[in-house]
């Protein structure tokens, strides 16, 4: 309100030259919001940018585990799998869709789930596009990268059995040879 | 010269500004509340299990043939008696079941009116033979005759919410989470009586979502149980209300850390966040306490620890062949309901080592 009655002032005075500031002042503002807006949709345009955004490629197979704080415990079982998987030659990551400003205690999310491999933020809108072209999956989400950065398997954790076995498979897998390269046509 | 600098410099505060103001504005903000201790485990009072050798034998199922069986839909509350096993559907019918797995009679249904439900939330025998529903939608207590399924008294509860109900040889318990005490006892016609606390402190401190438990009562003796679902704990009390100290059990657990989320207009938002559970379903019969345990791996949901009420002494588990919800201990006959991968209530035979 004093805010409201002090531009309304500033406005009658003619001689503080208000007009232009006000003028300066949205002008800032659309383009904060235009930079913010695009920063947002260029950082993570796909799965695979959303995944190894900002990390040095690991040599072997990496498991993203893609989720949002506030998630369905059942859904995040796997984890205690996933925390041993991280031990071995798979590289497991964690990626979570939070704003850090609205939920600054994030990291304290990572440490009650009782995750022990590396977790990042990410923005909810950044991960809603890289997830679009598959459908939109809903989180959490589970995506499998050979060591060529191909993706192997996505899947929204509906059946934590099956996963469960799948990250077994994998896992034995990562320990053996390099998945055989690509027949040639 | 100078005007021009000033508006740079308005325009670069703006943008500045601008930017905290889109994080803080919308007065949308989440924690993370930790449970007193943190998220160790408490290992107080853990043992390493002691399998009891005996085997189960199926002796007969209800539903559970596949996913084209209709003969259980959705059940999602279990009680029983030595003879009868009560099943309650999401569609509001409560379904009751013999020895023999033979449907005895079905009761209930969507609505406000005499022997209907909303959405209840517990289901047990009381002393008496009695079926007690606690209906917290319907704001109503609902008892059902055990051999018609005839509904024998509606009373109105006193209380806005409760999930849980025991019938005691007095009346019943009832247990809101958002008023002083923990346990409001109430006279068979409904009366409040009195109202108690549980005797460990720690229990207040933590979120209400954090603190859930269940209860168990045997009917012969009017004594029961009450157990955290997450977290180490569970408390035995008399047929007058007597408490015991608190218990722990034989696996070590934890209460589980919540998210709060503050939404606009002073809204909050809790939820759990992911940790394995306690007591799935607890169930006294004389001295013995079963607790259907989930815990951490091998086994989840398919341990069934046992202890002394008397004394609160862990004597050994047994381990079920397939995952479970709820449990039903009679002699020598176990009943188990699961609903992995379809509805089925199993019926089991015990067979002592050796025999």
């Amino acid at each position: 309100m004093l805010r409201m009655h002090g531009m309304r002032l500033a406005l009658a005075g003619g001689n503080q030259r208000p007009g232009p500031a006000i003028l300066y002042f949205l002008a800032g503002s659309a383009l904060a919001l235009w930079s913010w807006q695009t920063v947002s949709r260029f950082r993570a345009s796909s799965l695979e940018d959303l995944v190894f955004a900002g990390k040095p490629d690991p040599p072997g197979w990496t498991v993203a585990l893609i989720f949002t704080p506030k998630e369905c415990p059942s859904r995040m079982d796997l984890v205690e799998r996933l925390n041993r998987a991280a031990g071995t030659e798979v590289s497991v990551r964690g990626i979570m869709l939070v704003d850090p400003r609205r939920f600054p205690g994030w990291r304290d999310a990572a440490v009650a789930n009782g995750i022990t491999f590396p977790v990042r933020a990410e923005s909810p809108a950044a991960a809603a596009q890289a997830l679009e072209p598959l459908g939109g999956l809903p989180t959490p989400v589970l995506a499998v990268y050979d060591s060529a950065h191909r993706l192997r398997l996505v899947t929204d954790l509906a059946s934590g059995e099956s996963v469960d076995r799948l990250l077994a498979q994998i896992t034995s897998n990562a320990s053996g040879a390099s998945p055989s390269p690509e027949p040639a046509p | 010269m100078r005007s021009d600098a000033c508006h740079r410099a308005l325009l670069s505060r703006s943008a500045g500004i601008l930017l905290i103001l889109s994080g803080c504005l919308s007065g949308e903000r989440g924690e993370v509340i930790f449970p007193p201790g943190g998220m160790a485990l408490d290992s107080t009072g853990s043992l390493q299990r002691v399998w009891v050798r005996d085997s189960l034998r199926e002796i007969r199922s209800v539903g559970g043939a596949s996913d084209q069986d209709t003969t259980l839909i959705n059940p999602y509350m279990m009680a029983s008696d030595p003879g009868q096993i009560y099943l309650f559907e999401t569609d509001n019918r409560l379904l009751c079941y013999d020895s023999t797995g033979r449907l005895r009679w079905v009761q209930g249904g969507e609505g406000g009116g005499p022997g209907e439900y909303r959405n209840p939330r517990d289901i047990k025998v009381g002393p008496g033979g009695r079926v007690w529903l606690v209906d917290p939608a319907s704001g109503r207590v609902t008892l059902v005759n055990r051999e018609t399924g005839k509904v024998e008294t509606m009373l109105k509860m006193r209380l806005a919410y409760s999930s849980m109900i025991t019938p005691t040889p007095a009346g019943f318990i009832l247990y809101p989470p958002d008023q002083p005490g923990d346990l409001h006892y109430f006279t068979p016609q409904g009366d409040p009586v009195r109202i108690d606390s549980l005797p460990w402190s720690g229990y207040h401190q933590l979120e209400s979502l954090a603190s859930q438990f269940r209860t168990a009562v045997d009917p012969k003796s009017g004594r029961w149980v009450l157990g955290f679902i997450y977290g180490n704990g569970w408390f035995a009390f008399d047929s007058a209300g007597h408490a015991s100290e608190r218990r722990f059990y034989v696996e070590p657990t934890r209460f589980p850390a919540v998210i709060k989320e503050h939404k606009e207009r002073g809204t909050v938002v809790t939820s759990l966040i992911r940790t394995p559970a306690s007591a799935l379903d607890m169930q006294l019969v004389g001295d013995t306490v079963f607790v259907l345990f989930d815990g951490q791996e091998p086994a989840r949901r398919r341990k069934v620890d046992m202890y002394s009420w008397e004394t609160g002494k862990y004597f050994g588990s047994l381990m079920l062949p397939e995952l479970a919800d709820n449990i039903s201990i009679a002699g020598a006959s176990l009943r188990v309901f699961s609903t992995y991968p379809e509805p089925k209530l199993a019926y089991y035979e015990r067979v002592r080592a050796g025999s």
